[in-house]
């Protein structure tokens, strides 16, 4: 009897849901913009992956691939980019994408007719762009940055649209339909796609949900079919009852000491720490074994440029630590104070283990609990602190990756200065050669270990529960929900 | 009404007071609306463009007086994160918050009174020290713990009801009621447990009055004594401890919107806080003001009901 009830609940269940064809995504946050040219933040690009497509798009192994642009190529120099457009694309308002769509969208990033652009980057690298026909475009580069295909992937918007903010209009396989801030944000299905295969679902609801707590609820009750970003102590919580998948992300988890701030500033000292740290015991209590060690500011997911066998580099020692500490002139060790953002618990755990493990050869660490928006302020952009845990999302390009630490970028944090460093970076964007440019930043990264500007812990697995019957799923090494492969059965 | 315009004068000058020390504080804290808005990954251009729109970079004269004049045109002003009217957003979320607080408070009355009576008339008795010992339980239990529980119980064991799917009333009245019902019960249990409590003493101390001792001699019996003239003296304290409790009621539906992912007022202010959001948490200030004014006015009416020897100009 008991049986036959559950089947009738499982069968109703399957039913409902294949009548709806809809997936409740739970998200962590709001959008910052709408408007694809003024999105910053990672949340947004998360969910609106779906509804803007660039001329290339990134695909699940960490390329680009043509979206909107049917064909590309790329001068021998590496100055010159010439697209050819996809006949037949459609925006969501059902009109077709032309030249001018085009011409307007990478304008409005690289700024015209004395108005500043929305992309530093356009603003930096692009002097030209025009149309050949109407069917191709060609941008060419100021300064040569052969890393620059990936930032085609920036949104195609139509000119005629008014409002790119309050109804924003892209070329994705889903079309907006609305966003209630702090509640939920709703894509539909594109019926034009240019890809008649996709997507495979009616609706998507991303769900805004910022307790942890409360987003895992939401999912037992059945109330949300994706939950993606938990961490290993959440995934053993649902247990293998549920559909979990779990994938390395591109991201880098580190521990930044301020290089401007005493005694951070001595080699001796960021060495020791590093001696001083156990990632692998770190990773084993944090994410319950669910990470990748790292050795410099790259995870191995980006297999081109990743730099194998530094992640011992700094072998875990208390003796050596000790000694270090010693010739450094701190021979008992010294205080220091460790900020976290209160909101990312996983940083929280981390700091409380890596403690600990300073205390073992006399460094005592408080751990300083902050706002997210202080962390931001504070930390990140004044850049008053000592030490702090964080863990950068991925991108696409090594180049992004690795600018982190050239001494004149703006979001340097760490307070890194190389000159040796600044030049390899240089040079290895003027690299067509992929082999040359990849070598180029492997030595960048044996520069970060060697030099120990951060105590570079893991890549945390990324770690995605789907509801029973929902399939399809792409993980990407990007910050993104990829909705048009997924459907129930 | 000399007696109101005075009172409502204070209130006045209580909240300009609150947004003052709100504006300051702002000021004082670490942290800025658009880098929490923007993330880790902004660019430059893209900062430098959201500051200089939401006047981020102006001296502080000028946002003190842009500040000021908006004040008083009665203009809350754009939210810095949503870029969205601030009534907007929270005339928006007022209907979950409210539905919330009026749901908690009809459980509060229709189960807390009448359990205090039947308290104070048992006494020492077991009914009436089971009713105490529970509701010493419920005043312990935090309730965004017992929401926790009772998702759990309700949502997820017996999913008679979905944690986190708020419906609207328009769309689905029913829907609405059963979203709301958990997080009401929740907001509910410790104030019921503390009504139970006053409304005995408040009996018992009615009790010890002559007034009882003459209706029981006169052979009236405990229950009709007990309804038609202790509880109408009992009440008045009572009234004011549920003044009280309405206000305190805001205050758990921060929290337990928090639980329950509803769409309320209580969760808009907690992000408003968060991402630094000055327009946003001053609209909220006023309206939590207001309400409160709104509860006050309501409680010195019921006073005015239930003892007519109350008068309002006693009170001023």
């Amino acid at each position: 009897m008991r049986r036959i009830v559950l089947i009738l609940i499982l069968l109703l269940f399957a039913v409902t849901t294949l009548l709806s064809q809809r997936i409740v995504v739970a998200v962590m946050q709001d959008p910052d913009f709408l408007d694809p040219h003024r999105a910053a933040a990672s949340g947004t690009y998360e969910m609106m992956f779906n509804v803007f497509e660039g001329l290339l798009k990134p695909d699940p192994n960490g390329t680009v691939i043509p979206a909107i642009a049917e064909s590309y190529s790329v001068s021998e120099d590496g100055m010159l980019y010439t697209f050819t457009l996809r006949s037949g694309v459609k925006f969501h308002d059902g009109s077709v994408v032309t030249v001018d769509d085009v011409l307007y969208s990478l304008n409005r990033l690289k700024g015209s007719n004395g108005e500043r652009g929305l992309s530093s980057d356009f603003e930096k690298f692009v002097s030209k762009i025009e149309a050949v026909d109407d069917k191709t475009v060609k941008v060419e580069l100021s300064t040569l940055n052969t890393d620059f295909l990936e930032k085609f992937i920036v949104a195609i918007i139509p000119e005629s649209n008014e409002n790119h903010e309050k109804n924003p209009v892209g070329t994705g396989p889903f079309r907006f339909v609305e966003y209630r801030p702090g509640q939920r944000l709703v894509i539909e299905r594109f019926e034009e796609y240019w890809n008649p295969e996709l997507p495979k679902v009616e609706e998507v609801e991303f769900r805004i949900i910022p307790d942890n707590q409360a987003a895992i609820m939401s999912f037992l009750a059945g109330e949300v079919q994706i939950l993606p970003r938990l961490d290993a102590i959440q995934a053993m919580v649902l247990g293998d009852r549920y559909n979990l998948l779990t994938a390395e992300q591109n991201m880098v988890q580190l521990m930044a000491m301020n290089h401007a701030v005493e005694p951070f500033d001595d080699i001796r000292i960021r060495r020791a720490i590093n001696h001083a740290v156990d990632k692998e015991e770190v990773i084993e209590i944090v994410a319950d074994g669910y990470g990748t060690k790292l050795g410099s500011n790259m995870s191995p997911i980006m297999s081109t440029y990743y730099r194998e066998g530094l992640e011992d580099y700094y072998e875990p020692s208390a003796e050596k630590a000790k000694a270090l500490l010693s010739e450094a002139g701190y021979p008992d060790g010294f205080d220091t104070k460790i900020t976290v953002p209160s909101n990312y618990q996983f940083h929280i755990d981390t700091a409380q283990v890596i403690a600990e493990q300073l205390k073992r050869v006399g460094i005592r660490a408080e751990i300083e609990l902050v706002e997210w928006s202080v962390w931001l302020d504070r930390v990140y952009t004044a850049r008053e602190y000592e030490m702090t845990i964080i863990g950068l999302t991925g991108k696409l390009s090594a180049y992004e990756i690795l600018r982190r630490y050239v001494s004149d970028y703006p979001r340097n944090f760490f307070n890194y200065s190389d000159v040796e460093y600044d030049r390899i970076i240089g040079l290895a964007i003027e690299k067509t050669a992929v082999e040359e440019k990849a070598s180029l930043f492997r030595k960048a990264q044996e520069i970060l270990t060697e030099d120990a500007a951060a105590v570079y812990i893991m890549d945390p697995n990324f770690i995605v529960a789907l509801a029973p019957n929902l399939h399809g799923y792409t993980i990407y090494p990007l910050y993104v929900q990829d909705m048009s492969t997924l459907y129930y059965r | 009404m000399f007696v109101y315009l005075k009172k409502l004068f204070a209130m006045f000058l209580t909240v300009l007071l609150v947004l003052l020390i709100t504006f300051v504080t702002f000021e004082i804290i670490p942290g800025n609306p658009a880098l929490s808005r923007l993330g880790v990954d902004a660019q430059e251009s893209q900062y430098e463009a959201l500051a200089a729109e939401l006047g981020l970079n102006d001296p502080l004269e000028i946002r003190l007086s842009r500040w000021l004049k908006g004040l008083f045109t009665g203009d809350l002003g754009i939210s810095m994160r949503y870029s969205v009217p601030v009534s907007e957003l929270i005339l928006d979320r007022l209907p979950v918050t409210i539905s919330l607080a009026v749901m908690a408070l009809v459980l509060i009355v229709l189960i807390g009174i009448p359990l205090g009576i039947v308290s104070a008339k048992y006494g020492e008795r077991l009914p009436g020290i089971l009713i105490t010992l529970i509701s010493q339980i419920g005043m312990a239990i935090p309730s965004f713990w017992s929401g926790i529980i009772l998702i759990y119980i309700f949502g997820i064991v017996l999913r008679w009801v979905s944690p986190g799917g708020f419906v609207p009333w328009s769309q689905d009245a029913y829907g609405a009621f059963k979203s709301l019902i958990l997080p009401a019960v929740a907001i509910a249990l410790p104030s019921i447990a503390s009504i139970i409590r006053y409304t005995r003493n408040s009996i018992m101390d009615q009790m010890k009055n002559d007034y009882v001792q003459l209706a029981l001699s006169k052979g009236l019996n405990l229950n009709s004594v007990l309804l038609r003239h202790v509880l109408k003296n009992a009440l008045i304290p009572i009234i004011t401890v549920l003044g009280m409790i309405a206000a305190n009621i805001l205050g758990g539906s921060i929290v337990i919107e928090q639980v329950f992912t509803l769409p309320g007022v209580g969760r808009l202010l907690i992000n408003a806080i968060t991402t630094r959001d000055l327009p946003l948490v001053q609209g909220m200030v006023l309206y939590i003001a207001f309400i409160i004014v709104v509860i006050n006015f309501f409680i010195d009416i019921i006073y005015t009901v239930i003892d007519p020897r109350i008068r309002l100009v006693q009170r001023g």
